[in-house]
């Protein structure tokens, strides 16, 4: 729990510099040089705030959205022109100035829920061409080529805002943003933002809803682009469209790249030297526009996960060599992790049982029926109508040759791939054709032949994905990380150390990243984040693949180990020596369709044998794993 | 509006559809070989646009001599690309595709910035290479410069189409689309086609400006714009296909000539994008995106 602590200190460490940064800049009104120097100051403020939500989008969720200045053009307009031609006052202008820029963030983000990776980035790019002729188009309201003036200077109670105050009002926004994005990403939605970002399908199979995690970070990444707008329009009183192109586009893009994308000082880092320099050459300048393409590329080709990082990696790197050094190793296991595998039984137990108990598919005999499932793919048939059930409480093998349909007829079941046609019922409802977070949540757990894992993830987070989907949503509260937040937190901790424990990884992996993990510990992380939720049914495809015998029997024992916990287990593997001595039955599957199926503690038809290449000769030395597994 | 009018619109639209269609080619190209989205390419088109410019208008180069030079600058322009923003990513980077959309952003803005430095931020004419008395078909008008974009386009696209289909190199070129890691074991040196790749569709990119020039004149802030056309025409048409390019070059071209006709000249851009965002909504592949370019099966990963 060292560890722990560890984090803990650098996470207090980290308030304190974050309030002494806070204090210093409040500072900086009492010995700036006139108002001058401060609009630009709020200026930066404002662009550092933006940064803050494209690092949520772009860092945390990998969403790689580049529309941001187009939505703090879209609520600067919004204020200025409620300002200038109406002259309503800032109460009324906020708010409404907020709605229309998370719109038109909403609108720029939409083809997200559609297309992925640099192409989304593109059209989401394009969107800050629109800008100037949508204000061309309303010149009456937004002044066309001359831009908008006439904003009425900000008011509160009465009063008119100084410079100064104005500043500091910025400042308050800002680190109000810094807080609760980190707030945010620190509670369950980081799990679901980083599952999205790293292990995409991982996160659909643990039930979290994908389309409506993208909108939750579509609106949460807009909001302080569009608080930057109306800081904009009242700090400036004057909004042209050339305030919101490509330079500002780029400098958000390189800010966040060079800081380190899904860091919390990321985009504070990241932004400083760029606006350095484009208040140095002049943001119009073409030395901004080089600088920041020069920096973009360098940047990424040197350090393709941001310079931050780097630097810390090459210091964490050093501490792990000096920790390395000291003699010690790794403590015997504590006895407490005996009880809390112990834990997850009983847990599993309560939960399976008094589920069971209300669920309508109660007395079926069976866990999964699929019948006349039917999958192509152009012209090539991959399931053929597979007819294929599964008793409630069987570990069950999948066998086949390669491109005989085992992993698309476990991800027609799941839900990754729709079924043109059959059915499939698991615990007695018809799941066909359901989104895969629905199937989920009937109750399935899976792996996946590749491990879908958050490599910046420790092992016990990775677990944790697979809770997040069944809390409640409380984005109000993740954002305050209220009480309720952290209860959750301890409570999703304590689950997922009870499954940790389960299925047996070392302790000394508890808290390193995934993306140090040998691949036959990646996957066992992958079948504690499918069972942390207790599912009734577990698809495992090729949990043994890449192992060696001793590691291979551990496995084999704990699929046993879930099975005679309740689960149901559906394996897909190679291996037929490891099927042999684990299973209990196992299913044949070519070209696309279910050609044999047989208990292991009776003699194997010939069809079986014939794929297993199961001879005569070798027959003695088999027969007794299987006999006394059966 | 009249008739005329309008079909004024469709003729001048398609006429920027075959520039279009060379943009989107070469974009397609690069991207299908390597996994590049290579967004300098808006620069070197500009750069040709500029180049036709100096050398057509200061130094009175005859039309053949500039298309020419051009060619070659396009060429070396594209391997620049390669060797200064993908080159070093190879192999290096996790996520390939997106680490080059970045570096090429990198690169095409600064270069960008470095053509405003030299060339001043003025939009200058440059002459049509043929007169500019309109030929009449039927009761429309047509500036000659129009036919030659059309014609020069259709002849380099064919020119690419029978290059990738009929010839050896066409063949090494095709095996690294479908397949770079089986076209690695045959011995096909695939960095050298991916390369190859670059040149071509720099070249592509540098006469598409020399082409167009004449009709959008001269000037270092239309890279942006003319990269967003190519992008649009390769979104519409479909991802990495051959036959997507030259639909989607269309559709963008006719949006492009016809919208400020029937409507406000303001709103070409931004229905533009609106149409790609229905598009990609709707299709996400584009409307002939199933297969890949010049027929090959296989759909890179976006």
């Amino acid at each position: 729990m060292q560890h722990s602590a560890t984090a803990a200190r650098t996470a207090t460490a980290s308030t304190w510099i974050a309030i002494a940064l806070i204090l210093l800049f409040a500072s900086i009104p009492l010995v700036s040089g006139g108002s001058f120097a401060l609009s630009r100051y709020i200026v930066a403020l404002a662009y550092v705030i933006t940064a803050i939500g494209v690092n949520l989008a772009m860092g945390y969720a990998g969403e790689f959205v580049l529309g941001h200045p187009v939505i703090m053009g879209v609520s600067a307009y919004t204020a200025g022109i409620l300002s200038a031609r109406l002259g309503w006052s800032i109460g009324a202008t906020l708010p409404c100035a907020i709605v229309t820029g998370v719109l038109a963030g909403l609108l720029i983000m939409s083809p997200g829920l559609r297309v992925r990776g640099w192409y989304y980035s593109l059209i989401t790019m394009f969107a800050v061409l629109v800008l100037p002729p949508v204000a061309m188009l309303a010149k009456p309201w937004t002044g066309g080529e001359d831009g908008l003036t006439g904003i009425k200077a900000l008011t509160l109670f009465g009063e008119r805002v100084p410079d100064w105050a104005l500043f500091e009002i910025s400042l308050l926004v800002l680190a109000a943003s810094w807080w609760l994005t980190d707030n945010f990403v620190r509670s369950g939605w980081g799990h679901r933002l980083r599952a999205l970002r790293d292990a995409r399908h991982a996160a659909e199979s643990a039930g979290i809803d994908l389309t409506h995690t993208r909108l939750v970070v579509y609106v949460l990444s807009s909001v302080p682009a569009a608080f930057a707008g109306v800081i904009l329009a009242y700090s400036t009183r004057f909004v042209g469209a050339d305030m919101f192109g490509i330079n500002l586009m780029l400098m958000f893009l390189t800010g966040v790249v060079l800081g380190g994308p899904g860091t919390r000082w990321g985009p504070v880092i990241g932004m400083a030297p760029l606006l350095f320099l484009s208040f140095w050459v002049g943001p119009f300048s073409p030395y901004n526009a080089i600088g920041l393409g020069v920096g973009l590329l360098v940047g990424t080709l040197l350090f393709p996960d941001g310079v931050m990082p780097a630097i810390a990696d090459g210091l964490l790197r050093r501490r792990l060599r000096q920790a390395g050094a000291a003699p010690g190793g790794n403590p015997a296991r504590p006895p407490a992790m005996a009880a809390s595998a112990a834990a997850f039984g009983e847990q599993y137990k309560a939960r399976s049982g008094s589920a069971g108990a209300t669920s309508a598919g109660q007395g079926d005999a069976h866990i999964l029926r699929a019948s006349g499932v039917t999958k192509h793919f152009g012209g090539n048939m991959a399931l053929a109508g597979v007819e294929f059930n599964l008793r409630r409480g069987a570990l069950v093998g999948l066998v086949g040759p390669n491109g005989s349909g085992k992993s698309t007829f476990l991800n027609a079941i799941s839900g990754f791939l729709r079924p043109d046609a059959g059915s499939v019922e698991i615990n007695g409802r018809n799941t066909a054709g359901l989104p895969g977070h629905l199937i989920s949540r009937a109750g399935i757990g899976r792996t996946f032949q590749v491990p879908q894992l958050v490599e910046e993830f420790t092992a016990i987070e990775n677990i944790e994905v697979g809770l997040v989907a069944a809390e409640p949503h409380a984005i109000v509260s993740s954002l305050l990380q209220l009480p309720s937040t952290r209860e959750r937190a301890r409570a999703r901790r304590e689950r997922a150390m009870a499954a940790f424990h389960l299925v047996g990884l070392p302790d000394s992996a508890m808290h390193t990243p995934a993306s140090s993990l040998p691949l036959g510990l990646k996957r066992i992380v992958e079948v504690g984040r499918a069972v942390v939720s207790a599912p009734r049914l577990l698809l495992l495809d090729e949990p043994a693949a890449g192992l060696n015998d001793a590691e291979r029997r551990q496995r084999g024992q704990l699929l046993q180990k879930l099975r005679d916990l309740g689960m149901s287990v559906l394996v897909v593997e190679h291996n037929v020596p490891f099927m042999l001595d684990f299973c209990e039955e196992l299913v044949l599957l070519e070209a696309g369709q279910v050609s044999c199926t047989a208990m292991l503690d009776a003699p194997l038809p010939e069809r079986l044998v014939a794929y297993l290449n199961y001879r005569p000769a070798t027959a003695p030395a088999v027969a007794p794993a299987s006999g006394g597994n059966a | 509006m009249t008739f005329t009018a309008f079909m004024l619109g469709v003729v001048s639209g398609l006429a920027f559809a075959s520039i279009f269609v060379l943009i989107a080619l070469s974009l397609t190209m690069v991207l299908a070989a390597s996994g590049v989205f290579n967004f300098a390419q808006g620069t070197i088109v500009m750069g040709g646009t500029i180049l036709a410019y100096i050398f057509a208008v200061k130094f009175g180069w005859t039309p053949l001599l500039v298309a020419s030079v051009i060619l070659g600058v396009g060429v070396i322009a594209g391997l620049l690309t390669h060797f200064l923003s993908v080159w070093p990513a190879i192999g290096r980077a996790k996520a390939f595709a997106h680490t080059t959309v970045l570096t090429t952003i990198g690169l095409g803005t600064a270069a960008n910035a470095v053509i405003v430095l030299l060339f001043g931020g003025e939009s200058f004419p440059v002459p049509s290479f043929v007169t500019d008395n309109p030929v009449r078909l039927g009761s429309v008008p047509v500036r000659p410069i129009y036919i030659v974009m059309v014609l020069s386009g259709a002849a380099l696209t064919l020119v690419i189409d029978r290059l990738i289909r009929g010839t050896a190199l066409g063949h090494m070129f095709r095996a690294t689309l479908e397949d770079p890691e089986g076209a690695l074991l045959y011995g096909i040196d695939t960095r050298k086609i991916i390369t190859l790749s670059f040149g071509v569709a720099g070249a592509l990119s540098a006469i598409a400006g020399f082409l167009v020039a004449p009709v959008i004149h001269a000037s270092a802030f239309t890279a942006h714009d003319l990269a967003f056309y190519g992008f649009a025409g390769m979104a519409i048409g479909g991802f990495g296909s051959f036959a997507g390019a030259l639909v989607g070059g269309v559709v963008v071209g006719l949006i492009y000539g016809v919208v400020p006709v029937v409507a406000d000249p303001h709103l070409t851009v931004p229905v533009m994008w609106l149409v790609v965002v229905a598009v990609l909504l709707v299709r996400p592949s584009g409307l002939l995106g199933t297969a890949g370019l010049f027929g090959s099966a296989r759909l890179r990963e976006v």
